[in-house]
């Protein structure tokens, strides 16, 4: 069945990557891959080179302050702008929940400003902001941070453009491969249809990258609710299977 | 097909030039616990002390200072499992002239099957998804030939799975995103 043994029989292979549904490495509207894409065809291998275990953080303390961005970073007050919540589930194809999972978070604050050396923006920092959050999924797969609506900003992609707001995510599944960082962003927003990093993602597969709004989430006077779920790669069909 | 009923696998992103706020705080001295760091393994930990350093590069040949490496390898005695010093896991940023650097010790293959090497997962700004290659050592030639993740890639495009002796414990291993000598990423 193999053609090299696994020291890890418990996990499973991967199903591949749905490349259909993922960005070109080079593409025409944003401008940055055009000289760090790669151009020559990934390089398949056995599916069981997938069976790298994910990072271990079992030792790693993640407490609910971590997954507040309206807390850990005050230093003299509360940050400006609009508080919310965002929460939903990390599964995999099949629907299965991925429990124990860390999801990172970074973001700009609500004037659409990254606490970060390289950005020049002429907008303001925010002294009770840090822009950053970290959660861990519990058995069900669920998680949930509270933080501030970001603001859009501009970049020199092309002349006046603008980034659409979003979060940025980024965990593992139960596998190294399943490595996962993308942006989620906020529904009706008009700068969608202009930007090109969003508009990388094939056309049938943008949704998923757009959170919903979601009233049950929504704490009655404290803070709109968002509902995000992450869908990772699942346990690929074993040959008994597929025969 | 038994599996016509799968989810849509969410697509993937570039980690943007801010990605040290969320990825890599202490590299930015942002105070927020950083979950990981270039140390894959400490002091205390079994084995052969390593350093993996090396420059990620761009089709021009110009250095890459905003990319983020991901790095994941077995231990001393070619298991997954982490503690005593050795986490297995670790990540770098590269700095202004696209340099990244690794600590940890030498890993060991799982098995005569394969050869002794790191899984990398490079991300950048202008990278839309995550790049997966693989550290082998060019001082392990018979292992190598033996492996079949280092087979299967072209022949005449293994060499830039090689990592190189610089110094004692010392190896370099540069990362082409494009151009000539692109390093071969894997469809992993």
């Amino acid at each position: 069945m193999s053609d090299f043994p696994s020291t890890n029989p418990g996990l499973p292979p991967l199903t591949p990557r749905d490349r259909a549904a993922n960005p070109a490495w080079v593409d025409r509207g944003y401008r940055s891959t055009a000289r760090r894409g790669p151009r020559e065809t990934l390089v398949a291998v056995p599916p069981l080179a997938s069976v790298v275990p994910a990072p271990d953080f079992s030792d790693v303390v993640v407490t609910e302050i971590d997954a507040d961005l309206t807390r850990n970073g005050r230093m003299n007050g509360e940050p400006l702008g609009e508080r919310i919540i965002v929460a939903g589930r990390v599964i995999d194809e099949e629907g299965r929940p991925v429990g124990g999972t860390i999801i990172e978070l970074w973001q700009a604050n609500a004037a659409g400003r990254y606490r970060h050396p390289v950005d020049d923006h002429d907008a303001p920092l925010d002294p009770n902001f840090l822009g950053v959050g970290r959660c861990r999924t519990d058995a069900e797969g669920r998680y949930r941070f509270v933080t501030i609506r970001p603001g859009a900003y501009p970049w020199r992609n092309h002349p006046n453009a603008w980034r659409p707001a979003h979060l940025h995510f980024a965990l593992f599944g139960h596998h190294f491969a399943d490595r996962l960082v993308t942006q989620m962003y906020f529904p009706g927003d008009p700068l969608l249809g202009l930007d090109p990093i969003f508009l990388s993602v094939p056309e049938h597969a943008r949704d998923r990258l757009v959170a919903r709004f979601d009233l049950d989430l929504t704490v009655e006077g404290y803070a709109l609710g968002y509902a995000f779920d992450f869908v990772l790669r699942g346990p690929a069909a074993t040959p008994w299977e597929s025969a | 097909m038994a599996r016509a009923n799968r989810l849509g696998q969410t697509p993937t992103q570039t980690v943007g030039p801010y990605f040290a706020i969320g990825l890599a705080p202490h590299c930015i001295s942002l105070p927020f616990k950083p979950l990981a760091t270039e140390e894959i393994a400490t002091d205390g930990a079994e084995g052969e002390p390593l350093v993996l350093t090396g420059q990620v590069l761009d089709g021009d040949g110009a250095p890459v200072s905003d990319a983020l490496i991901e790095a994941r390898q077995r231990n001393a005695r070619g298991s997954w499992e982490s503690g005593q010093g050795f986490r297995g896991y670790g990540r770098a940023a590269t700095d202004k002239n696209g340099t990244f650097l690794f600590r940890t010790v030498r890993p060991a293959p799982a098995s005569d099957y394969e050869a002794p090497h790191l899984w990398l997962i490079v991300q950048a700004r202008g990278l839309l998804g995550p790049l997966v290659t693989r550290v082998h050592f060019a001082d392990e030639a018979d292992r190598n030939e033996r492996d079949p993740i280092f087979q299967a890639a072209p022949p005449a495009r293994r060499a830039t799975l090689l990592a190189h002796p610089i110094g004692p414990g010392r190896y370099r291993f540069d990362i082409r995103l494009q151009g000539e000598h692109e390093t071969v990423f894997f469809d992993l």
